[in-house]
């Protein structure tokens, strides 16, 4: 737990600890350094699964984002009135403010394995149905290639939330976040044989799209259904295909398959 | 000199297929952070490196693609590059990583992305499996193994190589 990071940044801003404050902040101030000075950038540093056992309020949470960004949390369009929330709401929204400043530095440190996956799955499966919303849409965005496997790796650990990867993809128009979300369903799709026919037939759609890279990507994601569907598919998208590259791809997914 | 840059379609920056969009949302700084590149001295450093890169950055073997951009682009364009200060790469690949500067400027981006459909840029789309056999070459270098064999450590997909 990097709860104790090298104290680089912002200006500190000596905030008086209270009962609401998750214990091992407190802690921290118990050193006599200021609040600001221990807990820098906040995602990093707090305890997730304390505070949502500790239903830390949104009052507090909004005194640490005034603490490291200068501002209050942005209020929700959708729910008002939060000012009392506590708990597992309260930690939803402020997390979710806090995360979308803090998200890609995050995954850069991932990337370079400065902070751990474990405890980042953990806190995105909190986060819920809200919070795989959330990383799909950052999906479409100017990103490097790295980052945006990231979040992909993180989605894909939220194995409950793969009916809302399928829905998303089913109208997807982003050609990166199609790409992204087929490695989701090539990765983790044959764990949910319910969805197969859902699987297939989204794989399909994506075998006929425009854009190359993404059928290559299709072709390679039949690891997500049985091999008799995932030849099925193959040979039918091979009649067609003109791309070199991915008649490469497809071919060698049949291969793979006719072996079995 | 060339730079390689992972890419989401390499198809999209070479001439006859270039897609203006899709080069510019590609060559964009966001955020204010530098674009990351890799310096290589040809198409076998560059193979080197995508296979480490996947080896790092993807959680199983798949399709990666990239462009080698040669340095008379740069030059021509005025981008320049530094050294990674972060060092967010695997020491094996930290010497090569930089980052691209002169992108933040408006119209950077197009500019950049049209010289670079312009030049003879060579353009790549590694197969999952050219990457596992890049990957096992990689490990069969006895000075090398246990740090490629660290970029795929607590990876399941890539067991393979542990065989």
């Amino acid at each position: 737990m990097p709860l104790l990071d090298p104290p680089k940044l912002p200006p500190p801003t000596t905030i008086v600890a209270d009962h609401n404050i998750p214990a091992k902040v407190n802690r921290g101030t118990s050193s006599g350094l200021p609040i600001g000075a221990i807990i820098p950038r906040l995602p990093d540093h707090i305890d997730l699964d304390f505070a949502m056992q500790n239903a830390v309020s949104l009052r507090r949470w909004n005194q640490y984002f005034g603490t490291v960004y200068h501002q209050d949390l942005p209020k929700s369009p959708t729910s008002p009135n939060l000012e009392g929330a506590r708990g597992d709401v309260a930690l939803d929204y402020a997390m979710q403010a806090v995360v979308s400043r803090d998200l890609w530095v995050r995954f850069q440190k991932l990337a370079a394995r400065t902070s751990d996956i474990a405890q980042e799955q953990r806190f995105w499966k909190a986060m819920g149905e809200t919070g795989a919303k959330w990383l799909i849409e950052r999906l479409s965005e100017p990103r490097e290639m790295h980052e945006l496997w990231q979040v992909g790796e993180i989605l894909a650990a939220m194995s409950e939330q793969f009916p809302l990867i399928l829905k998303s993809l089913a109208s997807q128009e982003s050609a990166q976040t199609t790409q992204v979300l087929l490695s989701i369903v090539g990765s983790i799709g044959s764990q949910f044989t319910n969805l197969s026919t859902q699987v297939s037939s989204i794989l399909a759609q994506y075998l006929s799209h425009p854009d190359d890279a993404v059928r290559s990507q299709a072709a390679a994601s039949v690891s997500g259904i049985d091999d008799h569907s995932a030849l099925s598919l193959l040979r039918g998208a091979l009649c067609v295909e003109k791309d070199q590259d991915v008649r490469l791809a497809i071919e060698a997914e049949i291969e793979l398959r006719s072996h079995n | 000199m060339l730079y390689l840059r992972v890419v989401r379609n390499y198809k999209k920056f070479l001439g006859p297929t270039f897609e203006l969009p899709e080069a510019i949302k590609h060559l964009q700084s966001h955020d204010g952070s530098p674009l990351s590149v890799y310096v290589v001295s040809g198409q076998a450093a560059a193979s080197r490196i995508i296979t480490l890169y996947g080896m790092a950055f993807k959680a199983r073997p798949e399709q990666l693609d990239f462009i080698l951009i040669p340095e008379e682009v740069l030059i021509k364009t005025g981008i320049s590059t530094r050294p990674d200060p972060t060092g967010f790469t695997h020491p094996l690949m930290a010497q090569t990583h930089m980052e691209l500067i002169g992108l933040e400027t408006p119209g950077a981006p197009e500019m950049f992305a049209r010289a670079i459909a312009g030049a003879n840029v060579f353009g790549k789309r590694i197969s999952k499996n050219e990457l596992k056999d890049l990957a096992q070459n990689e490990i069969a270098d006895p000075a090398l193994k246990d740090a490629a064999m660290d970029l795929i450590k607590d990876k399941p997909e890539w067991s393979f190589l542990h065989d």
